[in-house]
């Protein structure tokens, strides 16, 4: 079976040749299959929301190939990119990049606005979404009226409005409280069951025995692989 | 679960102000034009048929020799300035050269009033 | 349906950032407000110039004087109503004095003339030797009303009395700082026995004649200054050209305006919009989406300010006399003027101030919309 998501010898590298150069990613080659959930570990630093963005294709690596369902999307144009970015990635930011002044519904519905969809197919799709995630009462809040989790949900249900088959979480457990974090694990679980291949980086420790694969990285290097459901370790390249 | 839409009303209303205030502006332009074309005309035709045509230029009174008032009374000037809008505004006397000589007032009609 | 979807959003885009918005369009409307004053005065003036000379005589006729035009001897007169193609002559003073304080036009017709002015006056038309038409604008700055007892005497010769018979209904800007008598008094009045300031020839409609023959030649030689209506409309049309002057002035500043204005509001919250901006690619919106908003906004934002600065323009030209401003277009009008100062407004006006304001304002956002599009998400996001 071919991964969905493979890097190749992948780098981001800021101020390459300076004197201030940065190696964020360095030299990462990874494979993550279909219906994966898969985990980002490591350390502040350590590159997990860099290589994040590398893989939602919302940076563009210095060096190095990223593979999409077989394609090589490294060389593809903003146009294309902005096409996996609304079919087949949806990404919940560290910070939630909600709009403010916006309601929940029209957060939730805004990356529909470019498909056509009309503004009610829009609103009946974010309010489902923010239903099935326990915010049916909350449709018209904006965000500055919701909570950390809450907000929280709302990027999820943003992450999702598209159908997506890849879900990126940056940081998920960062900005709420644990009530919020059992239940965001329960929900990508569930996501999981949906079909959808979820990647998280995190350095909470409840995410080191979480997922089917672990990859943990320091200083922008893949220093390990870990399956947690399985037995043993698999020494990274 | 079903709530009404409240669908992106202000964004509606904000839409329809500006096309209020759009068609409010088409239709002061379209009333102007429309009140030039009738009474005003023909009341300015007949004074200048009365008076055989006078005034041309962009200026109330018959200040700097007539031919920004009006070249018929007075069509030779050497000053280069064109009768406005679309030139100087004001007569050779003051073109920016480095002196202005303002013409002094010199009352030529007494009032008597009742 | 994706446009239309994309055009709320930016009117959404615009709400939510209402301040901003507001004061761009309040920027460019006091940027556009003395174009579109300009453009609007200008029209006006055209429009009763035009009729000046379109109903004015066919020709003017005046003797040469050191080069210019003089006043032209009343001997010509008669030769010259019976020239082939001459439907009608008649001589005309005209010239200027101070009234009061207050520079003004005289002008001295035939009977004629005197009674085809009968609809435009509140009161009589002068009759006798002596009577005045008074204009508006010299009844409004010396309460000078037609009625018994009210008089004017010369200055310098205070036995000469003219007496107020009636007042000009406003019609034209010239219409206003004017004194209206007989072409006697007139000739009495600046001293010009047996002599008009020209003779206005009218000639046969759509005569085919080869018309005023002999008036070329005297012409020719130099005897006699000639002024046509073609030459008038061509001259006409020169000095109402916007080639140059105070449009030119005007659209320069305007710019030099814009830019910074637009440079300063697009600087309020700018790391938001990148933000917002790097949120959209990231969640789906492509290059062409985002630019297509921009101009949306755009578009929006200049029709807001051309039709406030219209509607300003035209409130301020009609309702206020143009207080304050018209003395910057119209010369010697006063800074409250008692004259109702001419403007008309077309939709050419708009159009042309609508394209002036896009050009300005996307040259800005539209470029600085598409250099963030460049920018990867995650960077604008930072």
């Amino acid at each position: 079976m071919d991964p969905v998501i493979k890097t190749e010898e992948i780098s981001k590298w800021y101020h390459p040749g300076r004197r201030d150069e940065v190696r964020a990613v360095d030299d990462i080659s990874l494979e993550i299959f279909e219906n994966q959930t898969a985990v980002l570990y490591g350390p502040s630093g350590s590159g997990k929301t860099t290589l994040l963005g590398l893989i939602g294709t919302i940076d563009r690596p210095t060096a190095g190939r990223l593979v999409l369902y077989g394609r090589d999307v490294t060389l593809f144009s903003d146009l294309e990119l902005s096409r996996i970015r609304r079919e087949t990635i949806g990404i919940v930011f560290q910070s939630f990049h909600l709009f403010s002044g916006m309601s929940a519904w029209e957060n939730v519905s805004h990356p529909l606005i470019p498909t056509g969809a009309g503004v009610r197919e829009r609103f009946e799709r974010a309010a489902a979404l923010l239903d099935r995630l326990g915010l049916g009462d909350r449709l018209h809040h904006a965000p500055e009226e919701l909570s950390g989790g809450q907000q929280q949900r709302v990027a999820i249900a943003r992450a999702l409005v598209n159908a997506p088959k890849i879900l990126i979480a940056d940081e998920p457990t960062s900005n709420i409280d644990e009530d919020s974090v059992r239940t965001l694990l329960d929900l990508l679980g569930e996501l999981k069951n949906d079909g959808i291949t979820v990647i998280v980086s995190s350095h909470d420790p409840v995410f080191r025995t979480y997922g089917d694969v672990l990859f943990n990285l320091n200083r922008g290097k893949l220093e390990g692989i870990h399956y947690p459901k399985l037995q043993g370790e698999k020494e990274g390249t | 679960m079903k709530h009404p839409v409240r669908l992106t009303r202000a964004s509606q209303m904000a839409l329809a102000s500006l096309v209020l205030l759009v068609t409010i502006t088409g239709a002061a332009i379209a009333l102007d034009m429309l009140v030039w074309k009738g009474q005003r005309a023909q009341e300015i035709r007949t004074f200048q048929k009365a008076v055989g045509g006078l005034g041309m230029g962009a200026i109330a009174t018959p200040l700097w020799q007539f031919i920004n008032y009006d070249r018929r009374v007075l069509s030779v000037d050497d000053s280069i300035t064109w009768p406005v809008p679309g030139g100087y505004s004001y007569g050779p006397d003051r073109t920016g050269a480095v002196s202005y000589f303002e013409e002094k007032p010199d009352p030529q009609w007494t009032l008597c009033r009742p | 349906m994706k446009h239309k979807n994309i055009l709320f959003a930016a009117l959404g885009d615009l709400m939510r950032h209402g301040l901003r918005s507001w004061v761009a369009i309040l920027c460019l409307a006091a940027i556009l407000f003395p174009i579109v004053t300009a453009l609007g005065i200008s029209e006006g003036l055209r429009f009763q110039a035009e009729i000046a000379v379109r109903e004015g005589a066919d020709l003017y006729v005046s003797e040469d004087l050191c080069g210019g035009s003089g006043p032209i001897s009343l001997a010509h007169l008669n030769r010259l109503k019976s020239l082939a193609g001459v439907s009608r002559g008649a001589a005309r003073v005209v010239g200027r004095t101070y009234f009061v304080d207050r520079l003004v036009a005289v002008v001295g017709l035939d009977e004629k003339s005197l009674l085809a002015m009968k609809p435009l006056v509140r009161g009589e038309v002068p009759r006798l030797r002596g009577e005045v038409l008074v204009g508006e604008g010299i009844v409004k700055a010396f309460g000078v009303k037609p009625g018994p007892g009210m008089r004017f005497t010369l200055s310098a010769n205070n036995r000469k009395v003219f007496v107020p018979t009636g007042t000009l209904v406003p019609s034209c800007l010239w219409g206003s700082e004017i004194l209206i008598m007989s072409f006697e008094d007139a000739n009495e009045f600046f001293r010009m026995k047996d002599r008009a300031s020209h003779y206005l020839v009218y000639k046969v409609p759509g005569s085919s004649s080869p018309p005023l023959e002999a008036l070329e030649v005297e012409t020719e030689s130099g005897l006699l200054r000639v002024a046509d209506r073609q030459g008038l409309e061509r001259n006409l049309e020169a000095g109402y050209s916007r080639q140059g002057g105070i449009f030119v002035v005007l659209f320069v500043i305007g710019a030099a305006l814009t830019i910074p204005a637009l440079v300063v509001t697009s600087g309020f919250g700018l790391r938001e919009m990148n933000r917002e901006t790097g949120i959209l690619k990231a969640t789906g919106w492509s290059t062409r989406d985002l630019i297509e908003k921009a101009l949306v906004q755009n578009i929006m934002i200049c029709l807001a300010a051309v039709s406030l600065s219209i509607l300003l323009s035209m409130g301020w030209i009609k309702g206020l006399h143009g207080a304050g401003i018209a003395q910057f277009y119209v010369a010697e009008i006063g800074l409250f003027p008692n004259v109702e100062v001419p403007s008309r407004y077309l939709p050419s006006h708009a159009l042309l101030c609508l394209a002036f304001s896009l050009a300005l304002t996307l040259s800005g956002s539209f470029l600085s919309t598409w250099k963030k599009t460049r920018i990867s998400p995650s960077e604008l996001m930072r």
